[in-house]
């Protein structure tokens, strides 16, 4: 197992905002947060990465205790990917995506890794980051963190916060292509998504969570189901089978 | 193409700029001297009068300018990086307000020794420095610590407002004249106590990956092994030290910690591994150059090399925020 999560709590105040969460995550395998806004997803990512403490419960990364961590050795083997960076310097891509070497050397530019990175995800490696979209942004940010787990393998676990939302088709394409290929080595993924349909094609285990709490989990054709879903979002949910598209040939 | 790109070529120009900079502010002055008169002081035939304004009354201060501007300079790119904010400028840690709040107590209950005045200054700045890091400095926030650096900086500033109603004509006159900034009382004896300035500048250039990488977020900073509290104490520390002895030696000049390391990254981009060192030559060249204008303008009388900088310096961030501003629309 190399994520466990076992009877986590986290509340701030009175407000429970994580509670008792159970999740496991093997090698290589990828496991999709689902659930609507404010229920805990984004905090359990934050609680699993080791920068927030959890009241009650225990989170062990490759059977250690996430809290016992080094920071260097969490940098080393934990990638994550936040909704709030907040960069207002005129980096180039390049060098932003460099930054996710920084837990191994010096954060060197012309690394092989990050030269690969801005190749396969199309990156236009030289402009100046504040001049990017919205989108172009977000998959700079997307090849930081992944430019952080490369090579690592078994020994590294990878934890993204909505990683799709601004981006275009192609490049959720070429995203999940990495992202199977981290998997394909080894390296265990969290993320969280909005899209039920693109959860649908990546996630090998879906969790679906509600007011802090997850409502059940499984693989993803027991989980997509409109009751399932319906009590997840509070919201009527059915299946028309419609949208048919979905990436990929 | 990288939208900048040639940096090497561009940080030797820096060098080469400075080192003739530092010639011709040597030749300046109300004795004015050629490159034939450095040849003979190099081979001692310049006759001792000269030689004595060469290396006892000009070459400290050329020193002293260089190293106190290099000095403010790179700290503030430092600042800038570690606030993430691009307009912030070390004022921010409080370490010039608390540095004149007590060179001004120095001056009204004290003497106008200069020694005592830029000791008192020093250990003003690094107090309230301290003062900004106990507050702001645990938390998690980074806002919390700018605001910390504001209000310790107002407070600081009343002080030095409260002073200088209750001082004599000539305390304030003193008083004003350090605010405005002056390289006037440079000697070797000023030179010597600079020297922990290059120092510190060089500490805080080994942070120079830290602080490209904390520019994403204090979250982000940490996920890649970065303890952004640990970071930001040695920080401010560091740029304490360089600003805080600085301004203890020459006052307050404006503006040059604020636009130096903006101009750098306007033609050399944002690493640090650049914009620290490249702030330090550019810092040294400015400072250097508005010292000389501010001794030659209207000599014999100088004027503060504070109001050169803030002078020339203010109308021109504002040109490059316009520019940057119409950049940024165009894009």
């Amino acid at each position: 197992m190399k994520l466990h999560v076992s009877q986590v709590s986290y509340s701030v105040g009175n407000k429970v905002i994580v509670d008792a969460v159970d999740l496991d995550v093997d090698e290589g395998q990828r496991l999709v947060l689902l659930g609507p806004n404010g229920a805990g997803k984004s905090t359990l990512l934050r609680l699993i990465s080791g920068v927030l403490s959890p009241q009650s419960g225990k989170i062990t990364v490759l059977g250690e205790n996430i809290r016992d961590f080094s920071l260097a050795d969490r940098a080393s083997t934990v990638g994550v990917l936040t909704q709030r960076v907040s960069l207002d310097f005129p980096f180039t891509a390049r060098e932003v995506v460099a930054m996710g070497r920084t837990p191994f050397g010096r954060g060197r530019t012309d690394s092989p890794i990050v030269e690969q990175l801005i190749n396969d995800l199309d990156i236009n490696a030289d402009q100046n980051y504040l001049t990017m979209s919205g989108g172009e942004r977000q998959l700079v940010q997307i090849a930081r963190v992944f430019a952080q787990v490369w090579g690592r393998g078994g020994k590294a676990i990878l934890l993204m916060d909505e990683p799709m939302t601004a981006l275009d088709l192609k490049h959720q394409v070429d995203v999940i292509a990495i992202m199977q290929r981290l998997a394909s080595e080894g390296v265990a993924q969290v993320v969280v998504m909005h899209d039920i349909n693109m959860a649908a094609s990546v996630a090998d285990k879906v969790v679906l969570m509600s007011s802090g709490q997850v409502v059940a989990s499984g693989h993803a054709k027991e989980m997509l189901t409109p009751e399932l879903l319906e009590q997840t979002f509070d919201t009527p949910v059915t299946a028309s089978g419609l949208p048919y598209l979905k990436p990929g040939s | 193409m990288a939208f900048y790109s040639g940096g090497y070529m561009k940080s030797l120009t820096l060098v080469l700029a400075l080192i003739l900079m530092m010639l011709l502010a040597l030749l300046t002055g109300s004795v004015s001297l050629g490159f034939s008169e450095i040849g003979k002081l190099l081979d001692g035939s310049l006759e001792p009068g000269l030689a004595t304004i060469l290396l006892d009354i000009r070459l400290p201060r050329v020193l002293l300018a260089v190293i106190v501007g290099a000095g403010i300079a790179s700290a503030g790119a430092a600042i800038q990086g570690l606030f993430r904010n691009p307009l912030a400028d070390p004022a921010l840690i409080g370490v010039s307000a608390g540095a004149a709040l007590f060179a001004a107590l120095y001056v009204v209950f004290g003497s106008s020794a200069p020694v005592g005045m830029a000791l008192s200054a020093f250990a003003g700045g690094v107090l309230t420095t301290w003062i900004v890091l106990m507050i702001g400095g645990r938390g998690t926030s980074i806002s919390t610590m700018l605001l910390a650096g504001i209000a310790i900086n107002a407070i600081a500033l009343s002080g030095v407002g409260l002073l200088s109603y209750w001082s004599t004509d000539a305390q304030l006159r003193t008083i004003s004249f350090w605010a405005l900034g002056s390289l006037n009382g440079a000697d070797w004896s000023s030179v010597f106590i600079a020297l922990v300035i290059p120092f510190s500048t060089v500490a805080i250039m080994f942070q120079s990956q830290s602080l490209n990488v904390v520019t994403l977020g204090d979250e982000e900073a940490e996920h890649l092994g970065v303890s952004h509290q640990k970071l930001r104490q040695r920080v401010i520390v560091l740029a304490a030290l360089s600003v805080g002895v600085g301004v203890a030696l020459t006052g307050i000049v404006a503006f040059l910690g604020l636009v130096v390391p903006h101009l750098v990254r306007i033609m050399m981009g944002s690493n640090h591994k650049v914009v620290l060192p490249a702030s330090a030559l550019l810092g040294g060249l400015v400072l250097l150059l508005a010292d000389t204008f501010s001794r030659t303008l209207l000599a014999p009388a100088e004027l503060p090399v504070g109001i050169i900088t803030a002078l020339v310096g203010g109308p021109f961030f504002v040109l490059l925020l316009l520019r940057e501003q119409r950049e940024r629309v165009l894009v």
